[in-house]
């Protein structure tokens, strides 16, 4: 290890000068110059990427103004309803549903959701502002229907057309769609399958929901 | 630990007007060791004394190995643009007279060569062990890593090195 230790001896100065006096001093000016250079190297450098970062910000900014700026009140639209009719379900049901309920549930659209006015859901007849669910109940139609001798209006439980509108009542939103368009087993329930047409009757009771003694809320 | 141990053990700790003469020697001797031109020389190691001072509160912990590699790396920087001046000349010329500057001798030039064609670790390794004297402790503390990987590096970096300068 000793010879690997001198091993460049050979290349020595032979004579090595000692420090100059006057080295010291412009060794010191030298390294001042070079700290100032690299101080403002990151001074520059940070004053960059902030100009850069300001810069893309405000560019973000501005995008997001854009994409907002067409109506900012306006309000996003209701996404469509998550339940759909069952394969059971027959487009005349749900047009009934959707055309019939006219004076509750502004013709055509059913509920707020949809539901109805495009045939593909069952309309509840419910007005808007009622949250339409053709979710499956579990009660049969009859077993709560206290309608009289009169059949059921319609499969879609849809109000006849000259349905007068009962007052409102809050407690009607949650209230289950029937089960008449959207049942699960696909076979119609019995009081339903009698039920000719809505125009056979023109009961006054305007849905053959479980809730029918219970008024329906106006349309707005 | 007590600043006066800390003076003894490394003398990097003390004022840079206090180590400088060490620091100098230091870096000339490295310096002259590659490049072989007294005046060269003591452009390195001045330079790498001017750039030890512009960052003395970071190095002065190590101040005498870091002041040994930079003059390393700024010789072995100069000794390549002396030879790329020199291949470019011959390539202006019409007949090659000769590839190699003519004020470096032929060791430094292979020792050169053999060092630009270590990793560089060994490389590192080799320059501040043997070009510059250092200890494997003080090596190992400038480079970070223990002083068994300073071994190993050294006795790898010297065997290509013989390789190449014996060839």
């Amino acid at each position: 290890m000793s010879d690997d230790a001198h091993l460049f001896d050979h290349l020595d100065d032979p004579a090595p000068p000692v420090a100059p006096t006057g080295s010291l001093a412009a060794t010191m000016t030298r390294g001042a110059a070079l700290q100032r250079r690299r101080r403002l190297a990151y001074a520059v450098s940070a004053a960059a990427v902030l100009v850069v970062l300001a810069g893309t910000s405000a560019g973000v900014a501005a995008v997001l103004r854009a994409d907002n700026g067409g109506d900012p009140g306006l309000i996003p639209a209701v996404p469509p309803s998550v339940t759909t009719a069952s394969p059971s379900a027959t487009p005349t049901a749900g047009n009934h549903g959707g055309s019939v309920v006219g004076p509750l549930g502004a013709a055509g659209q059913g509920g707020p959701d949809g539901s109805g006015g495009s045939g593909r859901t069952a309309g509840c007849g419910t007005s808007p502002g009622v949250p339409s669910t053709a979710s499956p109940s579990p009660l049969p139609a009859v077993a709560v229907s206290s309608a009289p001798a009169s059949p059921a209006p319609s499969p879609t439980g849809s109000a006849p057309p000259l349905a007068p509108a009962p007052p409102p009542a809050p407690a009607v939103t949650s209230r289950p769609c029937p089960p008449t368009s959207a049942s699960p087993s696909g076979v119609p329930s019995p009081p339903d399958s009698a039920a000719p047409t809505p125009s056979a009757s023109p009961s006054p009771s305007p849905t053959d929901s479980p809730a029918l003694g219970q008024p329906q809320p106006q349309p707005s | 630990m007590a600043l006066g141990e800390a003076a003894v053990a490394h003398p990097g700790a003390l004022p840079f007007e206090e180590a400088f003469p060490r620091l100098y020697q230091d870096a000339y001797r490295v310096a002259y060791r590659l490049l072989g031109n007294r005046t060269e020389a003591e452009d390195v190691a001045q330079e790498a004394c001017a750039r030890a001072f512009s960052r003395w509160r970071a190095v002065r912990d190590y101040a005498e190995p870091w002041c040994v590699r930079v003059a390393g790396n700024l010789a072995l920087d100069a000794l390549r643009a002396k030879v790329r001046a020199a291949k470019r000349q011959d390539r202006l010329l019409a007949e090659p007279v000769h590839s190699r500057p003519a004020e470096v001798d032929a060791e430094r030039l292979d020792l050169h060569a053999a060092l630009s064609a270590l990793p560089r670790r060994q490389r590192e390794v080799v320059v501040l062990r043997y070009l510059g004297d250092q200890s494997e402790g003080d090596t190992a503390l400038l480079l970070g890593c223990s002083v068994g990987s300073v071994k190993t590096h050294a006795s790898r970096g010297l065997a290509r090195l013989r390789e190449v300068v014996e060839r």
